[in-house]
């Protein structure tokens, strides 16, 4: 006799929800833990320890407290190795990391932080997200309030204002890596315009952009068949990146992009370019731009540190093609992160001290040997192993001393609470006359009324 | 199920039909009171109450914040401000900018889906070939994971070195910068839209069309009547109700258009759609003001006019939609 | 009432085997043809996807990219499942979309039946409800649904997934659409003079009548919730994933490393692939072969 159909759908039914609460269930046992071999052993002694000896500064009951840490970040941020050594080292102390896409970590974050819950015990946050976060300090632990004052000296001045609330008092973040800024060439391409192509000479070409664009008119007229650069907007963060001010009142809340001369003058600067026909019109993480690296689509692009590995595994065949020399003004960084703490953490001491055994500076330098991520703080960059660091992809180029320069040279610039969506607003004005859909007049007094918009 | 002796045969009860206990009339005119006037609530609940459990709440909660001036990151710091983000909304160019691109997109969106959807599953019936094979994959667009639409779109729909452009050029046109133009870039989104779900619909009509009786079709086909005849003729008419319903349903999906034009943008992450929102639409506005410029409470207001607005065109989309089916006899 | 317009669905279920060379031969040349492109079409991504996976980045570096899987798919496996503990994933999101499925087909079905085919007060408003349900924007949502998770404690479980999307309105309509089309009155009244309950309806009569449409519903439904990809991230723990989430750790990386991440993309695709091939034999047939067959 066949099994009744309605047997075999109760049956389907509660088999799921069987499986689906003891998955949940599941979910509620221990996490994994990062890896760690040694985790057991030490727990055992530290429980004997504690036995034989109550007064040794844990809590009364017997064994110490496993504390878990939770610690959220994204791309390559070359911790494992450390949080082995940090647990063997603190054996109360467990890490749990979660590694996600660039906008999805930052994505999930500012969730979190709406949501008021969920966020974990360290968040990295890129510099990209920093402005928006730093102007609600009140999300964050004041790392101030837990000694972090010892580690401004550490800091290039730049990297530790920008994490700095606006009135600074409230240093909500601790620096990891910075991007610095240099502007990397085609070797091969300079030499078909006969321009020079000794790292030193082409700093020299271009001490200031003006310089710059000036080099790229007279490259335009050797016909070599590629653009001088990517995208215009790059040209033009690099000019905004070393302003004083660029689109806040400093410490305050007032948008002064249409007030700020040297706006003006790094849009007609970028425009100048764009008219000469200096720009490659590529849009950066595109499927073009990744196949205009490998072709020599453009000559120079401006690029931070991280940028070089991400050209040699994007296009290895142009090994020794490259080389870097200095940006315009030889002062910029682009990208880098800090480590942050909410301040819905329960552990927000075990985390501070996790966060600043991370970014010491000798743990900076292993990190940096590990994954090449360019250390932030200046005792790092003068380590030999980072200043004297050659990059043979890049022709042998001085890597370690020419970013940690960008680096040290930047000048500390406020950046308000709407810093980013500002930046975007203009970047699309650059982008509409990239595009020819208008003129520059026009372009900037819309992009000028949309970052008004945006800070309303 | 073919006819009252065959559903008796299904009867639970294991002594068989003649022996199935039978209860005494009162309790049995009771039960059926109870059937008729409880059960349907019965069925209807666990939406409903999955519903007010784990939908009711956030739109309720949306609609509290669309009245204040709650800022993203500063929860429980808002203040009242009625109905100011509304005003705000009905003068802001930008918000009717997304409402056109909306539109727009629908209109290029759904008629060639449905139309297409129709086409095909017209022509799924009709083979007798690698059946399971085509109708299967029809489907394939849904299962492909988002990365590999972005990536596959992106790079057919690239500048330089895209697979149109390249096809183009040898139709000896200019390559086009498709995520530039207005017009452009529309029609590279409703391609991916319509690569999206075409097929689902296909399934749905599928599954409709199963309910025509081949006599139809085979009086249709001695009549010496093509594919074409018999799909005007026969498919379209039967079909009716249930393009009503895939209408009324692509409609309100496309209301809330928001991945194809988030994935489809130059800038990576960049909801703006596009450098001048040549394609931002509603949902794409909404996702902007309330989490990247962190106006919750004006995002907010958007997400309930967006509500409003899709409630308004389906019920005008429901209405002549009636009015055609009353005018074919249909209803 | 009696099903699609003008025609009348009796008592027999109708088959749509269609035969008849007049009617195959016309447009043979066209059909066929026609359908392979959309296949292909259809089905390019997905190569793509498993295309990418077995290549090394450089190689998808070039242009034209290459066309034909390369050799390197077990290699990129190898370093997905170093990277993220895909096999979790994969398992949370089967119980995850298996449970939605269930959920969503039984509760969409008895739900649909209500409104078809039995008469109550209200109707009417609420299947307006329903519709209305569907209008809803749901990306703001994430916000005020975390709470409530947070709240319940539901946070960082699977439950948290599974319950909000547990019965959509989409799954209510194309059911009750479905029903009011394909079984017909006097089916229901037979039944009724037999002294079935209502729920005997529904389960005799009604749900070997909406086969083919839950098991449209039902593979669109396992589907949606597999890909599901903001909610998840947001809502899970890192140690309890599902596919998705664990995909953007992959994407997790200075630059996209897209060898690495389509290689998990094409697991992660594999068992849905999986279950078409082998269901969807009998899941198209039941579509096509019209229903209980006794």
């Amino acid at each position: 006799m066949r099994v009744p159909r309605w047997h075999v759908a109760v049956a389907g039914w509660l088999l799921t929800v069987a499986v689906v609460f003891a998955g949940a269930s599941c979910a509620k046992s221990k996490p994994e833990p990062a890896p760690d071999k040694g985790a057991d052993k030490p727990v055992q002694a530290e429980k004997t320890v504690a036995g034989a000896d109550p007064a040794a500064g844990k809590t009364a009951a017997p064994p110490a407290e496993k504390i878990k840490l939770a610690i959220n970040d994204f791309g390559v941020f070359g911790y494992k190795p450390l949080y082995a050594e940090y647990q063997q080292s603190h054996p109360n102390i467990e890490i749990v990391e979660s590694v996600n896409e660039y906008n999805s970590h930052h994505t999930n974050l500012i969730n979190h932080l709406a949501a008021g819950s969920g966020a974990a015990d360290i968040e990295a946050v890129d510099e990209g997200f920093m402005a928006q976060l730093k102007s609600r300090p009140e999300q964050f632990v004041n790392l101030l309030d837990y000694g972090a004052g010892e580690r401004e000296k550490d800091y290039a001045a730049f990297k530790w204002q920008a994490s700095l609330s606006a009135d600074a008092k409230k240093q909500i973040g601790l620096g990891t890596d910075v991007g610095g800024l240099a502007m990397c060439y085609r070797v091969d391409v300079f030499a078909k315009a006969k321009l020079p192509t000794d790292p030193a000479a082409v700093s020299a070409l271009w001490p200031t952009w003006e310089k710059y664009v000036e080099t790229g008119i007279k490259f335009k007229a050797a016909k070599t068949g590629a653009a001088f650069f990517d995208s215009a907007t790059n040209l033009y963060n690099g000019q905004v990146f070393q302003l004083d001010k660029s689109y806040y009142e400093p410490g305050t809340n007032t948008v002064i992009v249409d007030k700020n001369p040297a706006i003006k003058a790094a849009w007609d600067l970028t425009m100048k370019a764009i008219d000469q026909g200096l720009s490659a019109k590529l849009v950066a993480w595109q499927p073009d731009w990744v196949t205009a690296f490998q072709k020599g689509t453009f000559a120079t692009i401006t690029c931070p540190a991280w940028m070089q590995g991400y050209i040699k595994e994007n296009a290895p065949g142009t090994a020794g093609k490259w080389n870097i020399a200095a940006v315009p003004g030889a002062a910029g960084n682009w990208g880098g992160s800090w480590l942050t703490i909410p301040a819905q953490s329960k552990h927000p001491k075990e985390a501070y001290e996790l966060a600043a055994f991370l970014t010491a500076p000798a743990q900076q330098v292993r990190v940096f040997k590990e994954v090449g991520n360019f250390p932030s703080a200046i005792p790092a960059m003068h380590d030999p192993s980072v200043e004297g660091f050659k990059n043979p992809f890049f022709n042998d180029a001085q890597t370690g001393k020419i970013f940690g320069e960008s680096a040290v040279n930047l000048k500390p610039q406020y950046q308000g609470e709407k810093h980013g969506p500002i930046r975007k607003a203009i970047e699309d004005g650059i982008t509409r006359v990239e595009q020819g859909r208008q003129k520059s007049a026009e372009s900037f007094a819309q992009a000028v009324k949309d970052a008004f918009r945006a800070a309303r | 199920m073919n006819s009252p002796a065959d559903f008796a045969a299904l009867s639970p009860s294991p002594l068989g039909p003649a022996l199935r206990p039978r209860l005494p009339g009162i309790a049995k005119r009771a039960l059926r009171w109870v059937d008729a006037a409880i059960a349907p609530y019965l069925y209807i609940a666990p939406f409903f109450l999955l519903f007010i459990g784990f939908g009711l709440f956030p739109i309720l909660y949306t609609g509290y914040v669309s009245l204040t001036d709650r800022d993203l990151l500063r929860p429980g710091a808002e203040t009242y401000i009625g109905l100011a983000n509304f005003r705000e909304l009905v003068g802001d160019d930008y918000f009717w900018n997304s409402v056109k691109n909306t539109f727009l997109l629908m209109v290029m969106c759904s008629v060639p889906q449905l139309v297409l959807a129709l086409i095909l599953a017209h022509l799924l019936t009709s083979i007798r070939r690698l059946r399971t094979l085509l109708r299967m994959g029809v489907l394939l667009p849904n299962v492909t994971s988002i990365v590999a639409v972005a990536l596959v779109f992106g790079q057919i729909y690239s500048r330089d070195f895209g697979v149109v452009n390249w096809v183009l050029g040898v139709l000896g046109v200019d390559p086009i910068h498709w995520q530039a133009g207005d017009w452009t870039s529309r029609l590279a989104i409703a391609s991916m839209v319509v690569w999206r779900w075409t097929g689902y619909n296909a399934l749905i009509y599928l599954g409709a069309m199963q309910a025509i009786p081949k006599e139809q079709f085979e009086a249709a086909a001695l009549d010496r009547a093509g594919t074409w005849r018999q799909l005007w003729h026969i498919t379209l008419p039967a079909l009716r109700p249930t393009i009503a319903f895939t209408a009324l349903i692509s409609l309100i999906g496309q209301m809330q258009l928001f991945s194809e034009p988030l994935l489809f943008d130059a800038s990576p992450g960049s909801v703006s759609g596009g450098s001048a929102r040549q394609f931002q639409t509603m949902t794409l506005f909404m996702y902007e003001e309330g989490f990247r410029l962190g106006h919750l409470g004006y995002g907010a207001a958007v997400a309930w006019i967006v509500l409003l607005l899709t409630f308004v065109v389906a019920a005008f989309a429901y209405a002549m939609t009636r009015r055609g089916m009353r005018a074919a006899g249909a209803v | 009432m009696t099903g699609a317009a003008g025609t009348l669905v009796g008592r027999r279920r109708a088959r749509i085997a269609w035969t008849g060379p007049a009617g195959e031969s016309s447009g043979i040349f066209t059909r066929y043809p026609f359908l392979i492109v959309v296949l292909l079409l259809s089905a390019f991504p997905v190569y793509w996807t498993f295309t990418i996976a077995s290549q090394t980045n450089e190689a998808i570096g070039q242009t034209p990219p290459p066309f034909l899987p390369g050799g390197n798919f077990l290699a990129n496996a190898r370093r997905v499942f170093d990277t993220v503990e895909f096999a979790k994933a994969l398992l949370h999101s089967f119980v995850v979309a298996g449970a939605i499925t269930t959920s969503t087909l039984l509760f969409c079905s008895m739900a649909g039946f209500a409104f078809a085919k039995l008469r109550f007060r209200g109707r009417n408003a609420l299947v307006l409800i329903v519709l209305v349900t569907m209008m809803w924007p749901v990306q703001l949502g994430v916000i005020p649904l975390y709470i409530e998770m947070q709240a319940l404690g539901w946070a960082q479980h699977l439950v948290a997934v599974i319950a909000p999307t547990a019965v959509t309105g989409f799954g209510v309509i194309l059911m009750r659409q479905y029903t009011i089309q394909a079984v017909p009155d006097e089916l229901l009244e037979a039944a009724r003079m037999d002294g079935c309950t209502s729920f005997g309806l529904y389960w005799h009569v009604v749900v070997p009548a909406l086969r083919p449409a839950m098991a449209v519903l039902g593979l669109l439904t396992f589907m949606q919730a597999w890909n599901d990809f903001m909610w998840p991230l947001i809502v899970l723990s890192p140690q309890n994933p599902t596919v998705q989430v664990a995909l953007s750790t992959l994407a997790a990386g200075h630059y996209m490393d897209y060898t690495l991440v389509l290689a998990g993309t094409a697991m992660a695709t594999l068992p849905v692939l999986i279950v078409f091939a082998v269901f969807g034999r009998r899941i198209i047939g039941g579509i096509m072969e019209g229903a209980v067959k006794g």
